[in-house]
Order: C-alpha cells, then sequence, then structure tokens
C-alpha cells in the first residue's frame, strides 16, 4: 500500500514538476531578449516585444480590481456581519454556485450583455466588466471565510466599549487583513491567468496602438499566446514560449506571496 | 443624526453589493437562455443531431450531437483517471508522507494549479504534440493529448481539496480505529468515509471543470467533429466551438442564437452538477453528524 | 446604604425558545463589588451580557421585563454607543486587538472622538496604571498587544475598559482563563477598582467571590435564588441549593 502510493505520487509530483520546468524552461531566455518587454511585435510576431501585451494585460488588471474588490469587499462585510445568517448563507451558496460556472460563460455573457446590449463593443471595457462578474463571487466566497474566522470575542469587545457597527467592522477587516490580502492575491491570479472570457469579450490579436479610451479593444498575454500558438508558425512561437514562461513566473510569485502570509499566519 | 444616516448608508451599501452578486446569476442564465430561444424555436430537435454545418449558405446544420457526446466522453474518461491519482496522491500525503515530503510536493502542486489553462494548451500543442507526432500518432492535437492536459490542470485541485478534508478527520477516530487493532488500509476506509462528503464535491468540481474548459480544449483536442474512435483522433467537445466560433459570428444570427444554446447547456450542466453535489454531501454529512 | 445603579424588574431571557432567565429580580448598589454565581449554565453570563445589551448582538435573543440604569430603562435607550462607555465590559477570554498596547488602550477614547494625541497619552497612562499594568509595559507601549502574557493581556482588557472612565464595570469570568498568580493581580486590582467604580463580576469560584465581593447574587437554572451581603450568606445560607454550592456539591 504504502510503496504503491509512493511511487504513484511520486510520479503525479514529477510530472507537475516537468511541466513546470518544461514551461519555464522552454521560454526562459527569451525574456532576455533585447527589447523583450519594451518592444512592439514586428513580421507577424516573429520579431519585436511584448510591450502591448504586457501593457494590456496591466490595464485588464487595473479596471478589474478597481471594480471588483471594492464591490467584492462590500459584499463580503455583508455576508459577514450584517446579513441574517439564513441570507448570508443563501447568498454564499450563489456565490459559491457562480464560482463553478466555466469561465466561457461569463465571457458568453459578457459579449450578449455589454459587447452587444450595451453597446461597449469588443473592447477594453466590456472585457473587465465580464471578468469582474467572475472575479467578485471568487473574492467573496474566498474572504468570507477569513471574516467569519475572527473569533467573535474579538466583536463583542469592539461593541462592548461602545463602537458602532462600523468600527466594529473595522476591527473585523484590520483583524483578518492576512486572509484579505490572500484572497486578493488568489482573485489576481484567477482574473490574470484567465483567457476565454477575454478572448470573447476583449481582444484582438494585433493592434497597432494601445487602448486610449475604454472602449477600444486591447491585446492581453493570455489571448496572444492563444493566437500565436493556433494561427502563427513556427517562426512566432519563440513570442508564445516567452509569455507563457512569464506567465508562469508571475503565478509563482503570486502563490509564493500565498504561502508566505499563511506562513506569517501561523507563526 | 448624522450617526444614523451613516450607518444607514453602511448597510445599505454593503447589502446592494451582495444582492448584485445573486442578481448577477440570475442575469447570467436569463441572458443567456433568452439568447438562445431562437435557435430552440426554429431548429428544435435538430440541435442534437450530429451534424454541424454552421456556415453552409444553402442549408445549414446546427447539430450538435457528437459534440456534446465527445465533451461527455472526453470529461468522464479524464475525470475517472484524475479521481484515481488524485485520492492516492492525496492518501499518500495525508498518512505517509514525511512533514518535508508533504511540504514540498503541496507547494509543487500549489504553483501547478496556478498554471494558467491557455499556457498548458501551449504545453499541450507544442511539447506533448511533438512528442505524439514523435511516436507516430496522426495528429498532434488529439483526444489523449486534451485528456492528459486537463489531467494537469485538474490534479492539483483534486489533490489539495481530498487531502484537506483527509485532514480534517478528527484525530480521535483514527486512534479509535488503531486501538480497536485496525490495520492500515482500514484506518483508511474509515477516514475515507468520514472524508467522504468533502470527496465526493472535490470529484464533482473535478468533472465539472472538465466539463466546462474551453482555452485546452479548444487548443489540444484537435477539432474534428466526428465521435471519437480511438484515442488518437481529433476531437472538438462543445466549449471548444463555443469558444472558437462565438467571437466571428453576426451578433443576432441564428449560428449566434446556437452558440448561446451551447453556453446555455453548459451552464445548465454546472447548475445541475452544483444541485446534485449540495445534495449528496448533505446525504453523506448525515451519516458523520448524525 | 449607597445608591442603586441597576434594578432589574421581573427579567425573563430567551434564546429562540429556550428560557435562559427567569423571574429575576435584583438590585445592584453603587461603588460595591456584586458577584454573580452559580454552576455553569444558570445563566449568569446572560444577566451580565443583559446589562451591556450585548445579548443584542445573539440571533434569536429576546427579553421581556426592566432593567433600569440609574433609573433609566437600558432597552429604551436610543444612543446605545454612550450607554457602553459608562458601562463597559471585560470578558472570559482576553481579547486584546489586533493593534499595539498603545492603541489597544486608546481604541476606547478614539471612536467616541478624543484624538488629541497629548490627551491620549494622558488617559492612557492613566488607565495602564490603574490596571497596574503599566510598569511592565511603558517600555514597550508600540508592541503588539498579542505578544503580552495571559494576565497581562487580559489586565490590559482591563485598562481598555477603565480609559472610557466609565460608571461600571462589568466582568464575565475574567480571571478563569489565567492561572493563579495572574488571578491573584487581578483580583487585588478588582479590590481596589471597587472603591471608584462599580463593578459587576460573574465567577463560579466559590473563593473568589468570598475574597472580593460585598455582595452576591445566587442563580440556579434561570432563577434567582438569593441574594445578599457575601459574608451572612457564606455564614447562613438560607437556600439548599446555594448550600450545596458552598459545600461544593454543585459546580
Amino acid at each position: 500500500m504504502r510503496w504503491t502510493l509512493r511511487i504513484l505520487s511520486y510520479g503525479v509530483f514529477l510530472a507537475m514538476l516537468f511541466v513546470l520546468v518544461s514551461i519555464v524552461v522552454s521560454g526562459l531566455p527569451y525574456l532576455f531578449r533585447p527589447g523583450f518587454f519594451t518592444a512592439w511585435p514586428k513580421r507577424a510576431m516573429s520579431e519585436g516585444g511584448i510591450f502591448p501585451m504586457l501593457v494590456g494585460s496591466l490595464m485588464l488588471m487595473g479596471l478589474v480590481f478597481a471594480i471588483s474588490i471594492p464591490v467584492g469587499l462590500v459584499g463580503t462585510i455583508f455576508l459577514s456581519e450584517l446579513a441574517p445568517r439564513r441570507l448570508s448563507m443563501l447568498l454564499q451558496s450563489l456565490a459559491a454556485t457562480m464560482n463553478s460556472v466555466p469561465s466561457i460563460v461569463y465571457g458568453v455573457f459578457g459579449l450578449a450583455l455589454f459587447c452587444v446590449k450595451l453597446g461597449f463593443g469588443t473592447s477594453l471595457l466590456s472585457a473587465s466588466l465580464a471578468l469582474s462578474t467572475m472575479s467578485i463571487p471568487f473574492f467573496m466566497n474566498s474572504a468570507v471565510e477569513f471574516l467569519r474566522a475572527v473569533p467573535k470575542e474579538l466583536r463583542e469587545g469592539v461593541i462592548s466599549l461602545g463602537a458602532s457597527k462600523f468600527q466594529s467592522t473595522l476591527m473585523v477587516l484590520r483583524a483578518s487583513r492576512n486572509g484579505i490580502l490572500t484572497s486578493l492575491m488568489l482573485t489576481l491570479g484567477r482574473a490574470f491567468s484567465e483567457t476565454a472570457p477575454i478572448l470573447v469579450t476583449g481582444a484582438v490579436f494585433y493592434s497597432t496602438k494601445l487602448p486610449d479610451k475604454l472602449t477600444d479593444p486591447v491585446m492581453t498575454l493570455p489571448t496572444s499566446i492563444y493566437a500565436i500558438v493556433m494561427n502563427l508558425g513556427e517562426r512566432s512561437q519563440w513570442m508564445a514560449r516567452g509569455m507563457a514562461s512569464l506567465m508562469v513566473l508571475i503565478m509563482i510569485f503570486i502563490y509564493s506571496v500565498v504561502q508566505l502570509t499563511r506562513r506569517n499566519k501561523r507563526e | 443624526m448624522m450617526k444614523k444616516t451613516i450607518s444607514f448608508l453602511f448597510v445599505l451599501l454593503t447589502s446592494l453589493a451582495a444582492v448584485a452578486v445573486a442578481a448577477a446569476l440570475f442575469a447570467i442564465v436569463f441572458f443567456i437562455f433568452s439568447e438562445s430561444i431562437r435557435a430552440i424555436r426554429e431548429v428544435g430537435f435538430g440541435l442534437f443531431s450530429p451534424n454541424w454545418y454552421p456556415v453552409w449558405e444553402t442549408e445549414p446544420e446546427f447539430g450538435i450531437g457528437t459534440m456534446l457526446l465527445n465533451s461527455l466522453i472526453l470529461a468522464v474518461w479524464t475525470s475517472v483517471w484524475v479521481w484515481i491519482l488524485g485520492l492516492g496522491v492525496a492518501i499518500y500525503l495525508h498518512r505517509y508522507a514525511s512533514n518535508r515530503e508533504r511540504e514540498l510536493m503541496l507547494r509543487i502542486l500549489e504553483y501547478a494549479s496556478g498554471i494558467p489553462s491557455v499556457v498548458l494548451g501551449l504545453f499541450g500543442v507544442l511539447i506533448l504534440g511533438n512528442l505524439f507526432l514523435r511516436l507516430g500518432a496522426w495528429s498532434a492535437q488529439n483526444f489523449l493529448n486534451a485528456s492528459i492536459v486537463l489531467s494537469i490542470l485538474t490534479l492539483p485541485f483534486m489533490v489539495s481539496l481530498t487531502f484537506q478534508s483527509l485532514e480534517k478527520v478528527p484525530r480521535q477516530l483514527v486512534e479509535g480505529a488503531i486501538s480497536l487493532g485496525a490495520k492500515d488500509f482500514a484506518v483508511i476506509q474509515v477516514e475515507l468515509k468520514h472524508a467522504a462528503p468533502g470527496i465526493v464535491n472535490a470529484m464533482l468540481s473535478v468533472f465539472n471543470r472538465i466539463f466546462g474548459e474551453t482555452m485546452i480544449v479548444l487548443m489540444v483536442a484537435g477539432g474534428a467533429n466526428m465521435l471519437v474512435g480511438s484515442f488518437l483522433d481529433p476531437v472538438r467537445p462543445l466549449t471548444a466551438t463555443l469558444g472558437s466560433e462565438i467571437g466571428e459570428v453576426a451578433a443576432g444570427s441564428l449560428h449566434y442564437s446556437v452558440l448561446f444554446f451551447i453556453a446555455f447547456l453548459v451552464l445548465s450542466g454546472c447548475l445541475i452538477l452544483n444541485v446534485l453535489t449540495n445534495r449528496i454531501t448533505r446525504r453523506l454529512e448525515r451519516w458523520i453528524k448524525g | 446604604m449607597s445608591e442603586v445603579v441597576f434594578e432589574i424588574k421581573d427579567l425573563y431571557a430567551f434564546y429562540d425558545d429556550h428560557c435562559a432567565l427567569q423571574n429575576v429580580n435584583l438590585k445592584i448598589r453603587e461603588k460595591r463589588v456584586t458577584a454573580i454565581m452559580g454552576p455553569s449554565g444558570c445563566g449568569k453570563s446572560t444577566l451580565l451580557r443583559c446589562l451591556n445589551r450585548l445579548n443584542d448582538l445573539i440571533p434569536g435573543f429576546s427579553l421581556k421585563g426592566q432593567i433600569l440604569f440609574r433609573g433609566q430603562d437600558i432597552y429604551r435607550i436610543r444612543d446605545l454607543t454612550e450607554y457602553r462607555r459608562r458601562v463597559t465590559m471585560v470578558f472570559q477570554k482576553p481579547n486584546p486587538f489586533p493593534m499595539s498596547i498603545f492603541d489597544n488602550v486608546a481604541y476606547g477614547l478614539r471612536i467616541h472622538g478624543i484624538t488629541k494625541k497629548s490627551i491620549l497619552r494622558e488617559k492612557v497612562e492613566h488607565a495602564l496604571r490603574m490596571a497596574a499594568l503599566w510598569d511592565e509595559v511603558k517600555e514597550k507601549l508600540k508592541k503588539p498587544a498579542v505578544q503580552l502574557s495571559g494576565g497581562q493581556q487580559q489586565r490590559l482588557c482591563i485598562a481598555r475598559a477603565l480609559a472610557l472612565e466609565p460608571d461600571v464595570l462589568l466582568l464575565d469570568e475574567p480571571t478563569s482563563a489565567l492561572d493563579p498568580i495572574a488571578t491573584m493581580k487581578i483580583e487585588r486590582l478588582l479590590e481596589e477598582l471597587a472603591q471608584q467604580y462599580t463593578v459587576v463580576i460573574v465567577t463560579h469560584s466559590m473563593g473568589q467571590a468570598l475574597r472580593i465581593s460585598d455582595e452576591v447574587v445566587f442563580l440556579y437554572e434561570g432563577r434567582l435564588i438569593e441574594y445578599g451581603e457575601t459574608s451572612s450568606i457564606a455564614k447562613t445560607p438560607r437556600h439548599e441549593v446555594t448550600k450545596q454550592f458552598l459545600t461544593g456539591k454543585i459546580g
């Protein structure tokens, strides 16, 4: 029993390690090419760099954060501090359900509502709204656990000194700030690595300029990886490998922060 | 007075945000369904025929039968592997692994779970695909390739969820079993029984994720609309069609509506699975919590 | 006889259908230590928490009867925050806030609108001195409060309450999570505080009640069965249950 499971586990472990390493290594050298981060792609993405995709992804993340973190945090507060227990459970199970909805569905929904009905077109705005629709319940679902984990003695202590509900909520947020940071990072990771919703609602494969208004379409890292792998020949693949490697490194960074905060909390 | 207004605004604002999330779920179901009404009305049962020729000018056909079957076969086949492997790894980590092993493996698995699906797609096409060609497959993108990449996507998730529910099994229970002279295998049985709700939840979530995953099948499965006959056949699941065609059709056309019907199917599959998961876990919990 | 601070009339308290307090009638007097005693589950914490209206936070809680604070019905009070400033509470488990020692004590002052640095500093020092903690922490006021020992944390919580210059100090088994030495320090502190404050303390240690309280209230299964001067009740308990409790047959 022990040895069968050990062999199996090591097999899985080595396979995962192989995937991680092979993706990072196969793209790593390109990250050091001069101009990789600062130049525009040229000649059907066979030369140049990833500047517009990088900036596009950053803009998108900025917008998604600006929309979903305030809404998500405020909603989380309602769930854990204000709502009656029944309602809170109901809303949380709805949020959990939304979490399990495949991301392409958010893309298709965003297309129907934001691009077509509201007339935003294929744009940065539509993409960030579609991604936010997905990120808000994700954030809430993760953060609410941390707020709930704050001991009730703390809330009572604050209230017994004559604090208002608002002030006691601030204290709860303060006590769970590590957890909230974790949720923030996980949400960032999820939104950053999602492709399908952006592909459908906001991405272009090639553009000669950065979006200068919200209703312009945008180039991003994940959608460009997809476009290169599927549509362009071998001469462009290096760029996709480079971007893939970069994305994995960023994700490793994000998860390292999460692991660090987790360890801090334990001590 | 001031205080009252502030606290009122506070409650109002927070409740609005929470309700908006709930409303969003209903909005999603509503929008996707309402866009697919036209397809249901005009194509009817033809939606489930095997032939998909959406852009044929004279007589387009909108049958998603083959794709639906492919999706299901791919999801079931892959899930079973992920379940078995994931359960095995989780049991090993929980019972046998040394602290260092456990820490290292969990950390690597967590990193692996962070690999974006599009990057896994690239891995499938450029790295695994080449391997398949070298081994003599006629298409670099095929059923087996997609299945492997989907396993890579979901295994870390399966392991960590299963592991967590095994860790939650109370110590006394295990010690009780051991004190009665239970052997290793029997102890694991006790633990599995107690962790069953969490494990079932993990299993169904894995299936759900595989069934709904788009980027990987879009890039790696091969895209042929034929029923899978062998592991090396290229196939096209539902979500691949949805992902590749929805960006290119004219809004409001019949083709557009049929694609929304596909989205509606995927969404309802996910919702049904959710209800099912809740039912099953609640029933299983009755055994534990009494 | 000193003035009455709390007058409790025909009090019934419920958690959903469960009746936690039945027909409690009681007067609590100024500048004395009143101990509320009884076996666990007798409703003593419920009674104490009613005085601060903290039970309002618990879903399903309801109450019948009246609690008068200096003649005013506390369940009719509009401005609860001001009321809770005057009747503050210290809990069973020390609950320092996740901030520095100084900020912990200053917290109550800040939420009641005192923000001037010099005043804060003065009041915090005063409160810490009252709680007999100043000498132990004056060097590390900026350190996180959670780094203090359990007994220190509990005295910090008392200082936090005292900083508000309250009228009444409510304590819910404040020493049950502490070791004997820390317990002793807190008991000595409470005796001193009783010169200036009205103290109501829930305890299930008979010894503690004898050592520090002037008056004692016995609750049993939600009913008030005896109350009066601690010394006289300890000598001549009138009620059978009190007797059993005093001799350790019920605990």
